[in-house]
């Protein structure tokens, strides 16, 4: 099977975290607040192309404003909101079927959603983008943990070697260089 | 036989690392592999630039300062990341071809398995030494320490191998928690 071929396979069946639409929309109805969506962990693409997608907009708003909008020409927060509303419709998937957006587009985010409450959705699926990363990253209270087991088994620390072994580069050498320094 | 011809054949036998696609890709327990082959300095620039033409074709209309800014906050990085993994992906079972057909295969991977896939190809960058035995982990031990506030630290890490940088953590903790 090549890469394409299991890329291609997963993309179906990518998951993420459920979240209640309440968590990020507020002042709905109950019932409508107790639905939840997937948030997903957006792949390298994804982000490009949200960025992509904010620049357009940008651009197409101020080609639309002439000179009267000239001012905003050099306002980082036309991009920046617009990266953020992108981001989240790309994230925000149909529970039963994770293929689909569960916001019909990013204008119908755009225009229904307060800044706060993207604000609140792009919070949301950070944590689901670390999450997935999790496994690649050590938080500093993981790390002392692995280390206390280290130092007390040795290379018999349950997984120890295989959790070190998924750690970039930069943090195995950070680690070491710092152990150095205490010893 | 010329340099040229030499030079072209050496390129051609370059050997690739191997990466079970199990330990890169979430949710994958198949036995599927990637070879990733050294990138040459030919090959880097080819990946630089096409970033450099992406960057160029999505900020077009932008202001300087704003496409800077971009450029700083690590927007594209992930591109470029997913230029040179593409340049490095070989065809396990034909290494004079590529893994896949364009860098999109790349951008359909999540951040983090893109970072795991850039440092299996550090791995194929730079032939680095076998495990360490006891006698040699302790020299580098004494090595390191003598130097470890200078960046001459750091250059020495740089030049081992991930898996004599797992067994050297290991033994350090293991030192320093004594």
């Amino acid at each position: 099977m090549t890469l394409d071929e299991i890329l291609e396979q997963r993309e179906a069946t990518r998951t993420g975290a459920d979240v209640r639409i309440g968590d990020f929309i507020g002042g709905i109805p109950e019932a409508l607040a107790e639905q939840t969506v997937l948030f997903r962990a957006l792949t390298t693409g994804e982000i490009a192309a949200s960025t992509e997608a904010a620049v357009r907009f940008r651009n197409g708003v101020l080609s639309n404003v002439g000179e009267a909008g000239a001012h905003l020409v050099d306002d980082p927060a036309l991009l920046e909101n617009e990266a953020a509303v992108q981001r989240v419709w790309r994230a925000v998937r149909d529970i039963a079927d994770p293929s689909r957006p569960a916001l019909s587009s990013a204008d119908f985010l755009r225009n229904h959603l307060l800044a706060e409450e993207v604000a609140i959705a792009v919070d949301l699926q950070d944590e689901e983008q670390l999450a997935r990363g999790a496994a690649f990253n050590l938080s500093d209270d993981e790390r002392d943990e692995l280390l206390d087991a280290i130092a007390e088994h040795g290379d018999a620390a349950a997984d120890a070697r295989s959790r070190l072994e998924h750690l970039p580069r930069r943090v195995l050498v950070g680690i070491i260089l710092e152990l150095l320094v205490q010893g | 036989m010329t340099l040229f011809d030499e030079i072209k054949a050496h390129a051609e036998k370059r050997p690739c690392v191997a990466v079970q696609l199990a330990s890169i890709l979430d949710g994958y327990d198949g036995d599927a592999t990637l070879a990733l082959r050294a990138l040459t300095v030919g090959d880097d620039d080819g990946a630089l630039e096409a970033t450099q033409r992406e960057i160029r074709r999505v900020t077009s209309g932008l202001p300087e300062p704003t496409v800077d800014a971009l450029v700083r906050s690590d927007k594209f990085a992930g591109r470029m990341k997913a230029e040179r993994v593409f340049q490095a992906a070989r065809d396990p079972r034909d290494h004079t071809k590529r893994a896949c057909p364009s860098v999109e295969t790349m951008l359909r991977l999540l951040p983090h398995e893109l970072e795991r896939l850039v440092s299996a190809l550090e791995e194929a960058q730079t032939p680095k030494p076998e495990r360490l035995t006891d006698a040699v982990a302790d020299q580098l031990f004494r090595d390191l320490s003598t130097i470890r506030e200078t960046p001459a630290a750091d250059v020495l890490l740089g030049k081992l191998k991930r898996e004599t940088l797992v067994d050297l953590l290991i033994r350090c903790a293991a030192k320093v928690h004594k």
